[in-house]
C-alpha cells in the first residue's frame, strides 16, 4: 500500500468542525475512499477528492453538537433539581454566600439610587398619551451674529399656525408668572400657568376631582393636587374662590378642577392654570410671546411640518422687520428639557452631567467591586465542589448540564441580593441620599415600568458577570484529572489575584477621595472669605422703602456700627459685565456701592485708596481686586482707564481678592464702582459684635412696619455660603459613603479569600502545627499570599488617584490642596489596617485550633 | 401511505437497494462503491452519508458501529441493515412500477400488426 497521507489540514478541519459523535464513522470514510482513490487515479487527485469530500462534508448536520432526537431528554424536571441543590449549597456554604450576598445588594442598592436620580433628571414628559406628536415651536432669529432659537412666539404667529398649517391638530399657548393668590385666611406668591382650554386634551395629566377642563370659562381656576393641599389643607377645594392679582388688579376665580400628579416626570410645572384669553386680553398679540405647542395629526411628522411654516416664516418677517424669523423648527416634546439650554425661554432644565457622570462611576465601582468578589469568592467555593463535579460528570453530567446549574444557583444568590438590595435602597440610601441632595425620590416598584426594565437588565447583567467564569472554569474539570486530586493547578489564580489588586486599588482611589473632600471641606469652613464676614446684616430694600427712609431709621438704633448700601451683594447677588481695557475685555464681577461699602465689610487695601467719603456718586472711580490686576496685567504705576458700558473709569485702589461667589468658584476679576442711591437695592449694616442674631430680627421687625406688604428678607453676611457648605457636606457625605462602601466589600472580598484559601490548606496547618509550627510561622504563611497584592494595590491606587481625585477636586472646589504625602499614606494605612485586621480574624481560628480535630477528619 | 416522511426519492431508492444487496457489508463507502459500479454513477460521500441518516430517520434502515480496519486507521463503520419496514417500502414501490409499467401500451405490437 502507498504510505502517501491524506491532506493533514483538511483532515484536521474536518476533526475540528465535525460533531465528535458522528467523526469516526466519518473520517474513517473519507480516509478508506483516500486510499482507494490513490490506487485508482494517484495521489494528486486522491487528495483533491478528499479535500473535496471535507468540504462537501461541512454541512450543518455533522457540525452541530446537539444529540440524535432519540437522546433528547426531559431537562424541565431539572430545574427542580438544581433548586433544590442551589438552595442547599447556599445554606452549606453560609459565610462566604452571606458575603456575597450583603456585597451585590449594598452594589445594587447604590445602582438603583443612582439610576433613580439619573432617570429622574433626564427622562422626562414621556408620559403624555401622545408625546411623540407634540412639539414645542421654536423659531430662529439672528442676534449679534449668531442663530438663537427661540422657546416663545408671537400670539398672533401662534394663531396663524393653528388655522393655516396643515397637520396642526391642536395649539397650546403657555406662559408662566409669579402672582399673589389670596384666600380668606392665606396669601402666597406663586406661580400660575395661562394655558389654551385644550391642554389637558393634549397634555395627560390625571383628573382628581371636579372638571379639569371647565378653565374654558374665564373666570375658572384649575388647580393641582399639591397646591390644594398646600392652599386648603384637607378641606374639599372644589368651589373655592382664589382672589389673584394681575396687572395690579385683583380678580376672582373659582376652583373648578383638580389635577393630579402625572405618572411621570414633567418639565412643565403646572400649579394653577387659567384660561390663557385672560392673560392675553387686552395685549398686543404682535407685542406678546408665549411657549407654543403643536400637537401633529397622524400624517403629518416634524420634517413635513417644519417646511410647512414656511408660510408663516414669510408672514412674521413681513411684520417684525427688526426681529426677523429665519425659519421655524419643532422641537419634540421628549427632548425639550434636555435640548432647553439651546433654545432661549424655553421650558425645562438641562440634565446636570457632573452629578450624572459621578454617581455611574460611583454604581458602576460598587458593582465592579461585587462582582469581583463574587467571582473570586464563587471559584474558590466551587473548587470545594469539584468531587461532585466529577461524580456528576461520571455518570453522564454534561458540561451544559453543568454550567446550567452553576447559573442556576447563581440567580438565586443574585436574586436574594437583588431583593436585600432594593429593601435597602428604599429604606435607607434613597432617604438618605433625599437628604444630601435635596430630591424627592421614592422606589414605586408597581408603576415604574423603567425600574423594572432596569432591574431586570441589571439582574441579568449580574447573574451572568457574576457567575459565567466560575460556571465554565468548574465545569471544564475533566473527571479523571479531578479523581486523581490534580485540579489545584496554580494557572488560574492569576486572575483571583488580579481581581484582589483590582478592588483594592479602587478602595485605595476612594479612600484617598474621601480622605481629601474631609480635609478641603474642614479648610474651607476656616478659610479666609478676604474680608470680615461676621457682625453684618443684609437687608434687601423692597419697592416702596429708600435707602434714606432705611438709613435715618437705623441710625437711631444703637447697637449699629455703620450702614452702607449697594446693588447685589458679596457673596450672593452680583452682576457680572463686560469691560473693556485696551485690546483685552473680559466679563467681571461688578458691585455697585455707595463710598464706605468696602471699609465697612472690611475688604483689605492693598495700594491706592478706598474711594473719598462724600465722593461725588457720578465720579468715575473704580476700586478692584488683584485678581483684575492679575488678569489685565496691571500695576499701580501702569494703571489704565477701563471702560464698562462705555463709560471710562479710573482705577483709584486695589484691594485684596475676596471671595464673593462660592467657594467652588476661583476668584475671578471684581470691582467696585459707585452707585446713586436711587439704585440701591440692599443695606449693609454693621452691627455691634454679638448682636447679630437679636438685631436680625430687629431689622425685621423695623422691615414689616415699613412695608408691610411685603416679607422681610434679611440676610447674615456670614450665612451667605451656608448653601454651599451644605453641598459640599452633601458631596463629601457621598464621598465618605463610597469610601466606606468600598473598603467594606474589599474588606469582605479579602476576609472570604482568606477564610477560604485558609479552610482548603486547614490540614497543611494541621500538620505543621503538628510538627511544631509557632503562630507566627502560619500567620506568615498566609501574609505572604496578600501581601504582594496589597502592596501592589496601595502603588497603583496612590499614583490612580493622585490624577482622578486631582480632577474631582478641581471641579469640587475653587481651590483645594494637591494631594499630598499625607492623605495618601493615611489611604494606604487605613487599607492595610483593615486588611491586616481582616486577615488576622481569620488566623486568630487557625490559631486556636486543635490540629488534631483537623486531622482526623473522614 | 401518508405524509411526506414515506415517500421515497430515486437516490434514497437506489442506496435502500444497495444496502439490500450489500447485505451484511453495506457501510456508506461500499454504498458509494457498489452504486459507482454498477451505474457508473459516481454520488459524494456526504451525499451518501446524507441520505442513509435519512433513511434511518424514515425508519427503513438500522445500524451499528463496528469493524475497524487499518486502511480506516483504525476507525470503525457505521453498518447499515434493511429493516422489515424498509423491505416493505421496496416492495410497495416494486409493485408500484410493475403495476404502471404493465399498463404501457406496447409499441412492438403497434408496429407488427
Amino acid at each position: 500500500m502507498n504510505q502517501r497521507k491524506p491532506p493533514k489540514w483538511a483532515d484536521r478541519f474536518l476533526a475540528w468542525y465535525c460533531n465528535p459523535k458522528l467523526l469516526e464513522q466519518i473520517q474513517g470514510d473519507v480516509h478508506e475512499l483516500f486510499y482507494w482513490r490513490l490506487e485508482e487515479k494517484g495521489p494528486e487527485k486522491a487528495g483533491r477528492a478528499f479535500v473535496w469530500d471535507v468540504i462537501r462534508l461541512f454541512k450543518w448536520s455533522n457540525i452541530k453538537r446537539t444529540k440524535r432526537k432519540t437522546q433528547k431528554i426531559n431537562n424541565i424536571a431539572m430545574f427542580k433539581t438544581y433548586f433544590k441543590i442551589g438552595l442547599r449549597n447556599l445554606w452549606k456554604q453560609r459565610m462566604p454566600s452571606t458575603i456575597n450576598i450583603i456585597g451585590l445588594s449594598l452594589a445594587i442598592g447604590c445602582c438603583i439610587v443612582s439610576f433613580k436620580w439619573i432617570e429622574f433628571n433626564t427622562v422626562k414628559d414621556n408620559f403624555h398619551k401622545r408625546a411623540d406628536d407634540i412639539y414645542l415651536v421654536t423659531p430662529v432669529r439672528t442676534v449679534d451674529g449668531y442663530k438663537n432659537r427661540y422657546g416663545k412666539v408671537r400670539l398672533d404667529v401662534g394663531d396663524k399656525i393653528a388655522s393655516e398649517v396643515p397637520g396642526v391638530d391642536e395649539v397650546i399657548r403657555l406662559r408662566q408668572s409669579e402672582v399673589k393668590i389670596e384666600t380668606n385666611d392665606n396669601t402666597f406668591e406663586n406661580l400660575i400657568s395661562f394655558a389654551d382650554p385644550n391642554f389637558f386634551e393634549v397634555f395627560s395629566f390625571p383628573e382628581v376631582h371636579g372638571d379639569v377642563g371647565a378653565f374654558k370659562d374665564l373666570s375658572a381656576v384649575v388647580i393641582s393636587e399639591s397646591f390644594a393641599e398646600t392652599m386648603f389643607g384637607t378641606e374639599y377645594p372644589i368651589g373655592k374662590v382664589l382672589r389673584i392679582t394681575l396687572d395690579d388688579e385683583v380678580l376672582n376665580f373659582e376652583v373648578r378642577g383638580v389635577f393630579g400628579k402625572p405618572r411621570g416626570n414633567s418639565s412643565i410645572r403646572l400649579e394653577l392654570i387659567v384660561n390663557f384669553e385672560v392673560y392675553r386680553r387686552g395685549k398686543d398679540p404682535q407685542n406678546n410671546t408665549a411657549n407654543t405647542f403643536v400637537l401633529l395629526n397622524e400624517q403629518a411628522n416634524q420634517q413635513t411640518t417644519q417646511a410647512n411654516m414656511a408660510s408663516i416664516v414669510e408672514y412674521q418677517r413681513a411684520s417684525d422687520e427688526r426681529n426677523p424669523y429665519e425659519e421655524i423648527k419643532l422641537e419634540p416634546l421628549i427632548t425639550m428639557a434636555s435640548n432647553s439650554n439651546d433654545i432661549y425661554g424655553g421650558l425645562g432644565n438641562t440634565p446636570p452631567m457632573a452629578p450624572i457622570v459621578v454617581l455611574t462611576c460611583i454604581g458602576v465601582f460598587m458593582l465592579i467591586l461585587s462582582i469581583s468578589n463574587y467571582v473570586n469568592i464563587s471559584t474558590m467555593m466551587a473548587m470545594k465542589r469539584v468531587k461532585e463535579i466529577g461524580v456528576r460528570k461520571v455518570i453522564g453530567g454534561q458540561r451544559r448540564q453543568l454550567i446550567m446549574q452553576f447559573m442556576v444557583e447563581n440567580l438565586i444568590l443574585c436574586v436574594l441580593a437583588m431583593v436585600i438590595g432594593a429593601l435597602l435602597a428604599s429604606a435607607f440610601f434613597l432617604p438618605w441620599f433625599n437628604k444630601i441632595s435635596g430630591s424627592v425620590l421614592t422606589l414605586d416598584i408597581e408603576h415604574h415600568k423603567n425600574l423594572w426594565l432596569f432591574l431586570g437588565a441589571l439582574l441579568m447583567f449580574v447573574t451572568f458577570a457574576s457567575g459565567a467564569y466560575p460556571a465554565f472554569y468548574i465545569s471544564s474539570f475533566k473527571p479523571v484529572v479531578i479523581f486523581r486530586g490534580m485540579q489545584r493547578s496554580k494557572s488560574k489564580r492569576w486572575l483571583t489575584s488580579l481581581l484582589l489588586t483590582f478592588q483594592m486599588t479602587l478602595a485605595i482611589i476612594t479612600i484617598v477621595a474621601g480622605v481629601m473632600f474631609v480635609h478641603t471641606n474642614k479648610v474651607n469652613e476656616s478659610r479666609d472669605w478676604g474680608y470680615d464676614q461676621y457682625s453684618k446684616l443684609v437687608v434687601r430694600l423692597p419697592e416702596k422703602v429708600t435707602y434714606q427712609t432705611l438709613t435715618s431709621e437705623l441710625e437711631k438704633l444703637p447697637d449699629v456700627e455703620g450702614i452702607a448700601g449697594s446693588r447685589g451683594f458679596i457673596g450672593l447677588f452680583f452682576d457680572r459685565r463686560k469691560v473693556v481695557l485696551e485690546e483685552q475685555e473680559d466679563y467681571v464681577a461688578i458691585f455697585p456701592v455707595t463710598d464706605n461699602y468696602a471699609e465697612l465689610m472690611e475688604v483689605r487695601l492693598k495700594e491706592g485708596q478706598f474711594f473719598d467719603k462724600g465722593i461725588n456718586t457720578q465720579s468715575k472711580s473704580i476700586l478692584v481686586n488683584e485678581a483684575f490686576m492679575n488678569r489685565f496685567g496691571l500695576s499701580i504705576d501702569n494703571l489704565k482707564p477701563v471702560t464698562l458700558d462705555s463709560t471710562t473709569y479710573a482705577v483709584v485702589g486695589v484691594v485684596e481678592d475676596f471671595h464673593y461667589s462660592s467657594f467652588s468658584d476661583i476668584i475671578r476679576p471684581a470691582l467696585f464702582k459707585l452707585t446713586a442711591e436711587d439704585d440701591i437695592t440692599d443695606v449693609t449694616v454693621k452691627v455691634r459684635e454679638g448682636t447679630a442674631l437679636t438685631m436680625r430680627e430687629t431689622l425685621k421687625d423695623i422691615m414689616e412696619e415699613l412695608e408691610p406688604e411685603e416679607r422681610a428678607q434679611v440676610y447674615v453676611q456670614d450665612a451667605v455660603f451656608d448653601h454651599h457648605f451644605e453641598e459640599m457636606d452633601g458631596i463629601r457625605n457621598i464621598m465618605l459613603f463610597t469610601a466606606t462602601l468600598s473598603i467594606l466589600l474589599s474588606a469582605m472580598g479579602l476576609f472570604g479569600l482568606v477564610s477560604i484559601n485558609i479552610s482548603s490548606r486547614i490540614r497543611d496547618f494541621g500538620i505543621k502545627k503538628v510538627l511544631g509550627a509557632t503562630a507566627r510561622h502560619l500567620s506568615n504563611d498566609v501574609y505572604r499570599k496578600f501581601a504582594v497584592i496589597l502592596a501592589i494595590a496601595v502603588l497603583v491606587g496612590g499614583a490612580l488617584s493622585v490624577f482622578i481625585i486631582e480632577m474631582l477636586l478641581d471641579s469640587a472646589y475653587g481651590y483645594h490642596e494637591s494631594i499630598g504625602v499625607i492623605p495618601l499614606s493615611l489611604a494606604a494605612i487605613i487599607l492595610l489596617f483593615i486588611a491586616f485586621i481582616t486577615i488576622n480574624t481569620q488566623i486568630r481560628q487557625v490559631k486556636k485550633m486543635n490540629p488534631a480535630e483537623t486531622l482526623r477528619v473522614e | 401511505m401518508k405524509g411526506k416522511g414515506t415517500y421515497i426519492g430515486e437516490l434514497e431508492e437506489l442506496v435502500l437497494l444497495v444496502v439490500g444487496v450489500l447485505n451484511d457489508e453495506a457501510y456508506a463507502v461500499a454504498v458509494l462503491k457498489e452504486i459507482k459500479d454498477q451505474t457508473g454513477r459516481e454520488v459524494n460521500i456526504s451525499a451518501i452519508h446524507a441520505v442513509l441518516n435519512r433513511l434511518e430517520d424514515k425508519g427503513w434502515l438500522s445500524s451499528n458501529m463496528g469493524g475497524a480496519s487499518q486502511v480506516r486507521g483504525g476507525r470503525r463503520k457505521r453498518y447499515y441493515q434493511l429493516t422489515s419496514a424498509g423491505r416493505q417500502m421496496l416492495e410497495q414501490v416494486r409493485s408500484l412500477r410493475e403495476r404502471l409499467y404493465n399498463q404501457l401500451p406496447s409499441p412492438s405490437l403497434q408496429f407488427t400488426t
